[in-house]
């Protein structure tokens, strides 16, 4: 079971998810958005993602997170930890990285939609970072481009030491 | 506070319908975006933002806003047009809906709140957000007779003009839900223009797969 989410890491993948679908590419015609480009225009109107506002704080203007409560607080407290992490934006921790990447996406002048996912932090000291991909094509199956938000992750038992024996 | 007169007979059955759909809403999840099913804060103060282009502020107004839920759109004036004389009334279906607007906003002055289909009142104008979105399994000729017939009553209750938004026909090829109703914004343009005659205005880019009309008497 995961460290932050508990009995409750099976729900990871849909909160990604969540956060993929708001942050998708349009699939409207030329006159008629949704995705990406509504969250383009909502940063333009209200300013949600602003530098000193976190990004689990941001989320939760935008109801972007599960519904039940008890999983909700977990998700929220995975994502408050990330200012803790370190992440591949020099002089950024992995939370400001984050709400930097998109603040200067939704700013740009051809915005990306956003892939957001997970990687193992397990192994090498850089897989704790929070890591940002600028532009790649991180789904096989689209030929589209993304700014890609990668969130360290591990299982509960990498984080239990071991008992000392005595 | 003053009471709607009884429905039409044509669309009690849809009003109730609709009333019943957004007091389940209201009574699962409160005074919240959820509560009048919008996804969450800033896409209902989206459409505000896009309804309120109608209205101008430089003078007290009188306004309307059919399908008002809770009053959510009174906290978004309250932030945006702070020092503004707003006389509000709003309209709905849900007497729960009503019931927690009236518990929100009793401090505000100048407020009002009915249950009902239609303003009693003639006000500078009238708003009205989502209120064409979900038409659940009604009728497709039903739920068109519906929308006209609330424009026009918007119409007519509005000295200077009345906004509304709907939802946009999705890409061709796409399936959406078909308990959710989207037309083109011609239709309803050429209906405010020929059968009201006013003055329509449609806004599009703003981000959503939807439209707003902006409706100003000619």
């Amino acid at each position: 079971m995961g460290f932050f989410m508990k009995e409750h890491d099976i729900y990871i993948g849909t909160m990604l998810e969540g956060l993929n679908l708001r942050f998708a590419p349009s699939q409207g015609k030329d006159s008629h958005f949704g995705g990406i480009n509504e969250m383009v225009v909502l940063q333009k109107e209200f300013k949600i993602f602003k530098k000193g506002r976190s990004f689990k704080t941001s989320c939760a203007v935008l109801n972007l997170g599960p519904r039940n409560n008890e999983v909700k607080t977990l998700w929220q407290n995975l994502l408050g930890n990330l200012y803790r992490h370190g992440s591949n934006k020099k002089g950024l921790d992995g939370d400001a990285a984050i709400v930097s990447a998109v603040m200067k996406n939704l700013a740009s002048e051809k915005p990306l939609p956003i892939f957001f996912t997970s990687h193992d932090m397990r192994g090498a000291k850089e897989n704790s970072q929070v890591k940002i991909i600028d532009k790649s094509q991180p789904i096989h199956y689209l030929e589209q481009d993304y700014l890609t938000i990668s969130i360290p992750m591990q299982p509960i038992s990498a984080v239990k030491k071991p008992a000392v024996k005595k | 506070m003053n009471e709607i007169a009884p429905l039409a007979n044509e669309f009690a059955g849809l009003y109730s319908d609709i009333g019943r759909y957004y007091t389940e809403k209201v009574n699962t999840h409160g005074a919240t975006p959820w509560g009048v099913d919008w996804p969450c804060l800033p896409t209902q103060e989206l459409r505000f933002v896009q309804l309120l282009r109608l209205c101008d502020f430089g003078l007290p107004l009188t306004l309307n806003d059919l399908g008002c839920g809770y009053g959510a759109m009174l906290a978004f004036l309250a932030k945006r047009h702070k020092r503004k004389s707003i006389d509000y009334l709003g309209i709905d279906l849900s007497a729960a809906m009503i019931a927690e607007a009236r518990q929100l906003w009793q401090q505000r002055p100048n407020t009002e709140f009915v249950v009902g289909h239609a303003s009693h009142r003639v006000a500078d104008y009238s708003l009205a957000s989502g209120i064409f979105n979900v038409k659940l399994g009604q009728a497709d000729a039903l739920w068109t007779r519906f929308v006209e017939k609330t424009l026009t009553s918007m119409h007519a209750t509005s000295r200077h003009g009345f906004a509304v938004n709907f939802l946009a026909p999705l890409a061709e090829g796409e399936i959406g839900r078909t308990q959710l109703y989207r037309s083109p914004s011609r239709v309803w343009r050429t209906f405010c223009e020929k059968e009201l005659g006013a003055t329509a205005e449609v806004l599009e880019s703003y981000g959503m797969l939807e439209y707003t009309l902006l409706v100003r008497r000619g």
